[in-house]
């Protein structure tokens, strides 16, 4: 993920962003869910262009751009989607288990991937062990699968934006 | 006068020379913003005695044994209902009737500017309590003694009315887990601007640091459970905001009510399916 869009002037101001996430219902696979929501979130932030109107005793003077489409957006096409495979028994494991799947398994992996199939993050989730056989096939198993996914929610996300008459529901629909 | 046009709501202002005022030889001239224009629309459009649009939907968690949505206008909030239940702690059991718990929590990004103040903040447990103080009166709780039931709201975005509409949002949810009450719990705030008095304020007109009267009563038999007051009000056009909350509160009432219905109607007929 590229942080090179967030940089107002080089060194010194940069923009900070608040990603807050509520979870409404809790039916498994919490972070792929979120992951998904926070990049699909992300990709639809628009924030006003910022320009530099002049210099005030060493302290710059910004404006706001008041155009509703005079927008930044952030570059998200290589963010990674994270991808949880919960293990069943030696050598098995799921992906996106459901909340009673979750109860077979102490242990889960959560494995960041990037667009490009490359790897970013494993998080080991639970009171639980995974032997190493196990682990590298998740692995392997999510970057292909992680590919695939951000393939799919970039593809949707660009249908929904260029659909012309989008009604844009609330909250819940 | 000025009129200007709201780049972030859209609404359009229109703030009027109010007085005068020379001092010292200096001459300056107050404004103030227009909440009722003279045809008797406010900010938003609305007439006088008009509550905003409400939608609301009933059963929309299925985890829980309860739940509700309630949208009044832009303010969204959803209410989850666990009970009644085995109590958690024996020690807050009460032995002939059920306890309430209440959690009300606005989320991070219900107002236009990120609010950083979580779920322990006394605003919160306030809007807690007084949430749960109104359920109490009204659930028959003598019925499940030493058991507890568990209330959970979440305000989504906020646009004024917040507490008004998670009181209406947790009597749905209350219902939809069949917890036995006396009647429903509307609720339905009022307030007076420029010697107006109003239905249903919104954070726009709360700005006019009117008094806004919040009153949550029963409404058939028109009995006021909680009432609750900002800023400063006459007495004397007390009695006319009361009985205003009480006619929002009627407005509120046929549409729970409606909802109800509905939700009864499929329920029934789904059953009606499995031949049951």
């Amino acid at each position: 993920f590229s942080t090179a869009g967030l940089v107002v002037v080089p060194g010194k101001y940069v923009k900070a962003f608040y990603v807050d996430v509520e979870i409404l219902e809790c039916g498994g696979n919490l972070f792929d869910v979120v992951s998904l929501g926070v990049k699909a979130a992300l990709y639809a932030t628009r924030t006003p262009r910022i320009t530099i109107t002049g210099e005030d005793g060493g302290e710059l003077e910004f404006t706001l751009s008041d155009n509703p489409t005079d927008v930044d957006r952030l570059d998200v096409v290589n963010a990674p989607v994270l991808i949880t495979h919960l293990r069943i028994s030696e050598g098995v494991t799921v992906v996106d288990p459901t909340s009673e799947e979750e109860q077979c398994g102490p242990v889960s992996v959560v494995v960041g991937v990037a667009p490009n199939s490359t790897i970013c993050a494993v998080h080991l989730l639970g009171p639980g062990t995974i032997g190493p056989q196990t682990l590298q096939a998740a692995l392997k198993g999510s970057s292909v699968l992680g590919a695939d996914i951000n393939a799919r929610l970039l593809k949707k996300l660009r249908q929904e934006e260029s659909e012309p008459e989008r009604r844009i529901r609330g909250f819940l629909g | 006068n000025l009129i200007v046009r709201c780049d972030v709501c859209g609404l359009i202002v229109i703030w009027r020379k109010k007085s005068i005022e020379s001092r010292g030889g200096e001459t300056a001239i107050r404004i103030g913003m227009e909440y009722i224009s003279e045809t008797g629309l406010r900010l938003d459009g609305r007439r006088v005695l008009e509550s905003r649009n409400i939608f609301c939907e009933i059963g929309i968690n299925p985890k829980s044994d309860g739940s509700a949505r309630f949208e009044i206008g832009n303010t969204k909030c959803i209410a989850s209902v666990y009970g009644p239940r085995e109590a958690r702690y024996h020690r807050d059991t009460i032995h002939d009737r059920a306890i309430v718990k209440c959690e009300f929590n606005s989320v991070h990004f219900s107002q236009s500017t990120r609010t950083t103040s979580r779920k322990n903040d006394r605003r919160s447990n306030d809007s807690a309590e007084i949430i749960r103080e109104t359920v109490e009166s009204v659930l028959l709780l003598h019925l499940y003694p030493r058991s507890q039931i568990d209330i959970s709201v979440e305000v989504l975005q906020s646009d004024g009315g917040e507490l008004a509409a998670a009181i209406n949002c947790v009597s749905l949810a209350l219902i939809d887990s069949g917890c036995p009450m006396k009647d429903f719990i509307c609720a339905s705030t009022s307030g007076l601007i420029d010697n107006t008095p109003l239905i249903d304020i919104n954070y726009a007109e709360r700005g006019a640091n009117g008094p806004v009267l919040l009153i949550a009563a029963l409404p058939k038999s028109q009995k006021i459970i909680t009432m609750q007051m900002e800023h400063k009000l006459e007495l004397k056009n007390l009695d006319r905001c009361i009985e205003l909350g009480l006619q929002g509160v009627s407005q509120v009432y046929e549409i729970l009510q409606e909802t109800v219905r509905k939700n009864a109607l499929q329920k029934f007929q789904s059953r009606e399916q499995l031949g049951v």
